[in-house]
């Protein structure tokens, strides 16, 4: 997008695909500071990147992949022990299948 | 009104490696106690570095060169980034740009689906939705989060829900074939989800109804019932509203196995939704074209291959080969007692022991084929004495499932149960005798009518217990009352 103004049905799906709900006083006090952070970032549209490559990272590392072996996992105590909530080894979140 | 289903098949595949994708926990969690298998990469924990799994981008990498796919030089993982708790990170990571492999195919009868792509990515956690005091909760087990899994994408080349149930069997068939998955519909390990519309072409007019993806669906039979009232649906759909497919109209469907009908799940995020972009944490993978052809050298020869293969070589037909190789093991086995150069008089004798005998006494006993049992010799030894009418082709399969059950020599177990057929004339001749003497009655009518020999072939075959050859029976009776 060349301008960095964002609607504020922009901002709504943006907290919509973060599963964030926002009360319309925070969407008034977010949009102008989202708008100015983009606006902020918009002095990289004004770089000229015509026929260069992207650059991934700055080292040229490649195929840094490991072998088929299994290490030990954490005990089932540790994986939940910070977790809020809990159940039967299973961490425990608000219902996910809307009906 | 001419309606033309367009249908591609996205399919899943878990790889049963032995750790997962990007960490070294163990990828088993089937029957495992919940959360046993984690570590901070697989949770996601702040700071924890993936590392990807040689053996599964080589597996992606295989599984694409069996489909004929090409391999990218370049290839990298990117975030897919979606919030759901059943992805602890809050964003999958998969390949979007550039895949391990492109451009495949697979022949389904005489024809061809196109295979655009098949990627890396990894599997989510297990979710189970429970009720607790009046309050939805969700429980989450991560264990499979972070398994291996290959999606491998079709384009939409198929027109039929028969055509994508044996696009499905097919694919099934190549991935055991080479060993990397198990490929079970019915235990999640293969798992597809059907995009389907329709090409509905009137007075000259084409359209385009709306895509529609279907999720959940767990069987075989489930793809074909949901592809089947899929397209009744948006045929009626489009009779009554006209609606066409636009940009922003694609739906995700569910299949609700029990109802048999789709239901509107959710709006689709779009993939810019998605915000796809480079994971910083792993650098690119290019294997060399050497690395490549190390990896085409592990590919076995494919059911296709050996099916044309036993048709020329062995003079099978289409339905024997086709069996013969619908399991790599089965004909292992089967090549396995065929020994060295068969000539195809014993191949097409064996393939009949094999789908007539062990098959089915494998079906019956719902065992695994075990090719520690099957001996070559055995079978040449009872190729030898059909040949020689020792042993009738209903005894043959008899003691073929009983020696496959107790690794006994077939010919053997027919001697020790006086199964083999005498054909010693010598020996019919007295019985014959016999039988003439003790019914004269019958003797009588064969003279008025030479078709009633029937009855005395039969007092014959009673006087041997079973073991006279029945047709040089009938020659020596015939002799003998000339
Ligand atoms: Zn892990």
């Amino acid at each position: 997008m060349s301008s960095s103004k964002i609607s504020m049905l922009d901002l709504e799906h943006i907290a919509k695909l973060a599963r964030i709900n926002l009360f319309e006083s925070e969407k008034i006090t977010f949009l102008p500071q989202l708008e100015s952070v983009l606006e902020y970032l918009d002095v990289l549209n004004q770089a000229n990147v015509e026929n260069i490559e992207p650059t991934f990272r700055v080292n040229d590392q490649k195929n840094v992949l490991r072998s088929d072996e299994i290490v030990d996992s954490f005990d089932q105590k540790t994986a939940l022990s910070t977790a809020p909530k809990t159940q039967d080894g299973y961490f425990v979140v608000p219902g996910t299948i809307k009906k | 009104m001419k309606i033309t289903p367009i249908i591609g098949l996205e399919v899943h595949v878990e790889l049963k490696t032995k750790s997962k994708m990007f960490c070294s926990c163990s990828a088993e969690h089937f029957h495992v106690d919940p959360n046993t298998h984690t570590c901070p990469t697989c949770l996601g924990l702040p700071g924890a570095l993936p590392v990807p799994n040689k053996t599964a981008c080589e597996w992606c990498i295989k599984l694409g060169l069996a489909l004929g796919c090409t391999p990218n030089e370049s290839s990298f993982f990117e975030r897919k980034n979606y919030f759901y708790p059943d992805l602890a990170k809050g964003y999958q990571l998969t390949q979007y740009e550039k895949p391990f492999v492109i451009n495949g195919k697979i022949k389904i009868g005489d024809q061809e689906v196109r295979i655009n792509r098949a990627h890396m990515e990894e599997d989510t956690g297990k979710s189970v939705h429970i009720k607790d005091n009046g309050q939805e909760l969700t429980l989450i087990d991560y264990n499979r989060c972070g398994v291996p899994l290959v999606e491998i994408v079709s384009e939409p080349d198929i027109t039929s829900a028969q055509m994508a149930k044996d696009y499905l069997l097919k694919m099934q068939q190549i991935i055991r074939y080479l060993g990397i998955s198990d490929a079970d519909i019915e235990k999640g390990s293969m798992r597809c989800e059907p995009t389907v519309n329709l090409k509905i072409e009137d007075n000259d007019q084409v359209f385009y109804t709306p895509l529609v993806e279907i999720k959940n669906v767990a069987s075989l039979t489930g793809v074909q019932t949901a592809i089947d009232f899929e397209i009744h649906r948006q045929t009626e759909a489009f009779k009554q509203t006209g609606e066409v497919k636009s940009k922003t109209n694609k739906n995700t469907f569910g299949w609700d196995a029990d109802k048999n009908q789709t239901f509107l799940q959710r709006e689709k995020e779009g993939s810019s939704d998605y915000r796809y972009f480079p994971e910083p944490d792993i650098p690119h993978i290019e294997f060399t074209k050497e690395e490549i052809e190390e990896i085409r050298k592990t590919i076995p020869e494919l059911p296709d291959g050996k099916i044309t293969r036993y048709k020329k070589d062995f003079s099978l037909n289409d339905y024997d080969a086709n069996l013969l190789t619908s399991d790599i093991d089965f004909s292992k086995a089967y090549e396995l007692a065929l020994g060295q150069n068969p000539d195809s008089t014993f191949a097409k004798f064996t393939a009949n022991l094999f789908i007539g005998a062990i098959k089915t006494h494998l079906n019956e006993s719902q065992e695994n084929l075990n090719i520690d049992k099957i001996n070559s010799i055995f079978f040449k030894n009872l190729f030898d004495a059909v040949s020689k009418s020792e042993i009738s082709s209903t005894v043959a399969k008899q003691v073929t499932i009983e020696s496959y059950q107790t690794g006994k020599d077939p010919v053997e177990i027919a001697k020790s149960k006086g199964l083999i057929q005498v054909s010693d004339s010598a020996e019919i001749e007295k019985l014959a005798i016999g039988v003439i003497s003790q019914n004269s009655k019958a003797v009588e009518d064969y003279k008025k009518n030479p078709a009633s020999i029937g009855f005395l072939i039969g007092k014959l075959m009673q006087a041997s217990k079973g073991s006279a050859n029945p047709q040089l029976a009938k020659e020596i009776l015939e002799k003998l009352l000339k």
